[in-house]
């Protein structure tokens, strides 16, 4: 057999393969006249989203559906924001309740008292002098772990709060 | 008539999601709008990925249907619609294919296998139909032999008659990944419709 054979025999049963397939066609056919009745019949319709908002969900004893701007999203956004404003509130009380923040704050009010007193006799070079106590901080460096662990949180939920503001605004 | 070309595609699917808000809205004979234009192929999908006879496929289309309309709050407007609803039929075809695995040809099990499958079209002439419900149960019964992604490749291109892009809109895939598949779904199919003939034969 040469080659120019072999290709055509290929050929052929592409056809007769392609042929073939075509037998598998179903799409073709008229929808059965019953099915879209037996289809809406399985059906509840969709109340219009309640005050709540939530969608009660309608098939056949399926939970209710919670669409995206209807009210029970606003529901759960309202949480997630509670949430989040739980852990900033979280964060801060440990920064506030641990010792390294009182002392950053305590060396920064004393700054300011100094810089406000030389400010009130000459303001020469109070705001230097205020940076450089600003960014010295205090006398001897604060184990910080409080502080550190505080702001994460307090960072956290802050962020939170604002980005699901952010996403609630455009949607 | 289910649109072709671009320019029809997106008005068809402007028109699906009218369909979608007024169902949402409350209104369920919008939803029978859906039905009606998808119906077909919904159904031809159910049949030819699960490898099921046409009226063994209604019901998991019907169920397609519901569990499009029990979700349909997930559906994204301004996607596309039919490719949304017939991955959920093909998800449910597929779990229907993973239960139930096709019998082996041969004996009385092939036989009625082979009848069940045919699903001869009711309005064809006695010996062609014959003639095509013996074809088609053997591809059928092919088809149902390939692996998953080949055999629902088929089904989609051949038994539902969707394009290469509505194939690649509805499994989410590449426009390349569809054709290779299609390729090497037709690759397949060669040897195992030769053994399933000559096991009709015998």
């Amino acid at each position: 057999m040469t080659l120019f054979d072999r290709h055509a025999a290929g050929a052929d049963a592409d056809l007769a393969l392609e042929a073939d397939l075509q037998a598998l066609r179903l799409a073709g056919r008229p929808l059965p006249p019953t099915f879209t009745a037996a289809v809406l019949a399985d059906l509840t319709p969709y109340p219009s989203p309640t005050k709540g908002g939530e969608i009660a969900n309608v098939a056949n004893g399926s939970p209710p559906l919670r669409r995206r701007g209807g009210g029970g999203v606003r529901s759960a956004w309202w949480q997630g924001q509670v949430a989040a404003c739980v852990l900033g509130l979280l964060g801060l009380a440990i920064m506030l309740g641990t010792a390294d923040f009182t002392g950053v704050l305590t060396g920064w009010w004393s700054a300011a008292d100094t810089w406000l007193t030389r400010f009130a006799g000459d303001g020469g070079n109070a705001l230097d002098l205020l940076w450089s106590a600003l960014s010295a901080g205090p006398a001897t460096p604060p184990a910080s772990l409080g502080l550190i662990v505080g702001a994460l949180i307090l960072a956290l939920g802050a962020g939170g709060f604002l980005v699901r503001s952010l996403d609630w605004q455009t949607t | 008539m289910l649109p072709t070309g671009d320019a029809a595609r997106r008005q068809a699917d402007a028109e699906d999601d009218r369909a979608v808000r007024q169902t949402l809205a409350g209104d369920a004979q919008a939803f029978g709008a859906l039905v009606e234009r998808y119906g077909s192929r919904v159904i031809a999908i159910c049949a030819r990925v699960a490898g099921d006879s046409y009226e063994d496929a209604q019901d998991v289309a019907q169920e397609a249907f519901l569990r499009a309309y029990t979700n349909l709050g997930k559906y994204e407007l301004g996607r596309s619609f039919f490719a949304w609803l017939y991955r959920i039929a093909v998800n449910l075809a597929l779990n229907r294919r993973t239960r139930r695995p096709p019998p082996a040809l041969g004996g009385p099990a092939g036989a009625l296998l082979l009848g069940r499958l045919g699903d001869a079209d009711p309005t064809g002439q006695p010996a062609a139909q014959a003639e095509r419900v013996e074809r088609g149960a053997t591809v059928a019964r092919a088809v149902a032999a390939l692996p998953p992604d080949y055999a629902t490749v088929v089904a989609l291109r051949y038994g539902a008659e969707l394009d290469y892009s509505e194939i690649a809109a509805t499994l989410q895939l590449p426009l390349g990944t569809v054709k290779a598949r299609l390729h090497r779904a037709k690759a397949l199919l060669r040897p195992l419709l030769a053994d399933l003939e000559g096991d009709v034969a015998r």
